[in-house]
């Protein structure tokens, strides 16, 4: 086998990408408690959404729909950022389900309500009207959704191999868990104006602006610390640095929460949460850009091989394995950028379907090698 | 082809379990368990420490005001110059003392208080119907604050509970961002409910705290 061959092989077995993810697997135990703690997550969840259909079903109905648009568009947007070694759709949908359901309904909803009254009880209620939320919810909901990043670990291993991987799947569990509360949120808001649903709608307005700084960063932030910390077979563990990055999350999580009473009365108040914003945001980039180069590697060694067959040029790979914004600079210089942008997306499915296929030479890595050459004679 | 990728693959097992999965997933049990089950056993046997004193002011809303009677709970909302967090147009307050809970809504509503009870009845009737326990109530009955606002409220009474809602609406005048003033209403609903018995013991109390509601002139 040459160099560049036995790298493909190290890069499948390395990234785990072609791989197929079963959450049935009656041997292992995170199967069991995943689906039990799904199960008392919607036991919880059932009895609050039947109050809402019973006195606020028209607010419930607006916030299902805002929401669910809403939660498109980000599942789109985070799919679209895992764009090399993706995480496989069924794992991403456990993920996003555990966030939903088992996280707020089987740990936060009651964990966060019990934790919040010691807190009037021990430290009196004006403490903890100013900071109650603010030391509970970040503690309780990141492990709450740490949990499932750590069950789906269990469930997944050969699949997520990287920090770049718990970043992703830590977005969708924490979207999944974003958007049950946004939902709730949304009845609730017109719960507390006497059923008014025009303060359901308010709320959803300020919901979606706020929708970036939110859960699906902070899990994301989370997710990469604990696969940092935890290790994987080709990234050795960090243990100080997977601690960091999962108190970060939660400390960026409880000055968000803490904002109103950091800023007080001040006129300048409205600053603190835009600042705490654009840190959170920041983190969350420098994770991504620290996480991310392995993908890359992985992906350049997959496609390396191609390059030899004459399939794909040196240019194009490099394009490939590089940032979006590199692949978009290569399309743009090239003399007919969208026969350019076919031949990415074709050469993006050959690869897929060489880890699919094990680096075997199968007829259907030929016929996506055509494919390849179709585009680019288009 | 690549394979399923299970979690693992040819390690000893325990009852049919991999080993190797049985940390972890009892690790996030624990969790759970501790989440929904010890914290609200603690929460529950864990007493307040910090009963209302005499001068004490809750906020109901940003200008509106109720004074607490001595000795009760304030288990949630704010008291008047103890927060930093500002307290705005839609808030709760609930005060407890044994069995008693008295809980205040406050949100902007436009209309009579009669058209706010009417409304909170109609929300309590669709959530009685949902949990088939509908809960008898009186005639409506006028109730005047000491500052002289007037509310309209009711009592209702079920197997072992009984109490009272009170709405008023008050019309405040907050500034705009544009500094002019510009007139809004703000409706309050009190809830008072408790065991049978409990609620008519404290009924001074109670009446005391409904009476000294006020809005900021």
């Amino acid at each position: 086998m040459s160099t560049v061959a036995a790298d493909r092989r190290r890069a499948i077995e390395q990234s785990g990408w072609g791989e197929d993810f079963h959450l049935v697997q009656p041997h292992n135990l995170a199967f069991w408690v995943y689906c039990t703690l799904v199960v008392a997550g919607f036991t919880v969840l059932r009895g609050q959404v039947s109050i809402a259909l019973a006195a606020y079903s028209g607010a419930l109905f607006d916030g299902v729909v805002s929401f669910g648009l809403l939660a498109v568009a980000y599942l789109w947007f985070i799919h679209r950022e895992d764009r090399y070694t993706t995480i496989p759709p069924r794992l991403a949908a456990a993920g996003f389900v555990w966030g939903a359901i088992a996280a707020p309904g089987a740990f936060a909803l009651l964990g966060n309500d019990a934790v919040m009254r010691l807190y009037a009880k021990t430290l009196g209620a004006s403490f903890a009207f100013d900071w109650s939320a603010a030391l509970t919810a970040p503690v309780d909901e990141e492990l709450a959704k740490g949990a499932g990043i750590l069950l789906l670990l269990v469930l997944a291993s050969r699949l997520i191999r990287s920090p770049f991987d718990g970043l992703i799947l830590g977005a969708f569990i924490g979207l999944g868990f974003q958007i049950s509360e946004d939902i709730s949120y949304a009845w609730i808001g017109a719960a507390n104006a006497f059923g008014d649903i025009g303060a359901a709608n308010s709320t959803i307005v300020v919901r979606t602006l706020a929708s970036i700084p939110s859960h699906w960063m902070y899990t994301g932030i989370f997710g990469a610390g604990l696969i940092w910390f935890v290790g994987r077979p080709d990234v050795p563990a960090r243990k100080g640095l997977g601690l960091g990055l999962m108190a970060t999350a939660m400390l960026l999580h409880g000055l968000w929460d803490a904002s109103a009473a950091i800023g007080g009365d001040s006129v300048f108040g409205w600053i603190v949460p835009i600042v705490i914003a654009g840190v959170l945001i920041s983190v969350f980039v420098r994770v991504y850009q620290t996480t991310v180069p392995i993908e890359r590697k992985w992906m350049h060694e997959l496609l390396t091989p191609e390059v030899e067959l004459g399939v794909i040029t040196p240019a194009e790979l490099d394009a490939l394995a590089g940032s979006r914004s590199t692949q978009r600079a290569y399309i743009r210089r090239q003399r007919d950028p969208r026969t350019a942008r076919r031949v990415a997306e074709a050469e993006t499915e050959l690869a897929h379907q060489i880890a699919r296929d094990d680096g075997a030479e199968t007829d259907s890595v030929r016929r996506a090698r055509e494919t390849v050459a179709r585009a680019r004679g288009s | 082809m690549a394979g399923a990728a299970t979690g693992t693959t040819g390690e000893e097992r325990l009852l049919g379990i991999d080993r190797k999965t049985i940390a972890p997933a009892l690790l996030v049990l624990a969790l759970a368990l501790l989440m929904s089950v010890v914290l609200p056993a603690i929460d529950a046997r864990t007493p307040y420490h910090h009963a209302t004193r005499k001068g004490d002011v809750a906020v109901l809303a940003g200008g509106i005001t109720l004074v607490p009677a001595q000795g009760w709970d304030l288990a949630n909302g704010a008291l008047l110059g103890q927060t930093r967090t500002p307290v705005g147009d839609t808030a709760q307050t609930e005060l407890i003392d044994g069995g008693v809970d008295l809980f205040a809504q406050a949100a902007p509503f436009a209309g009579t208080p009669s058209a706010l009870l009417a409304r909170v009845e109609r929300i309590n009737a669709d959530l009685d119907h949902a949990r088939g326990r509908p809960a008898p109530v009186t005639h409506h009955y006028d109730v005047t604050t000491r500052q002289g606002d007037v509310g309209v409220a009711e009592d209702f009474a079920g197997v072992s509970r009984q109490g009272s809602i009170v709405a008023f609406v008050f019309r405040s005048r907050p500034r705009s961002t544009a500094g002019q003033a510009q007139p809004t209403s703000e409706g309050v609903e009190i809830v008072v409910s408790g065991p049978i018995g409990s609620v008519a013991r404290r009924r001074d109390a109670i009446v005391a705290m409904i009476r000294s509601v006020r809005a900021a002139s």
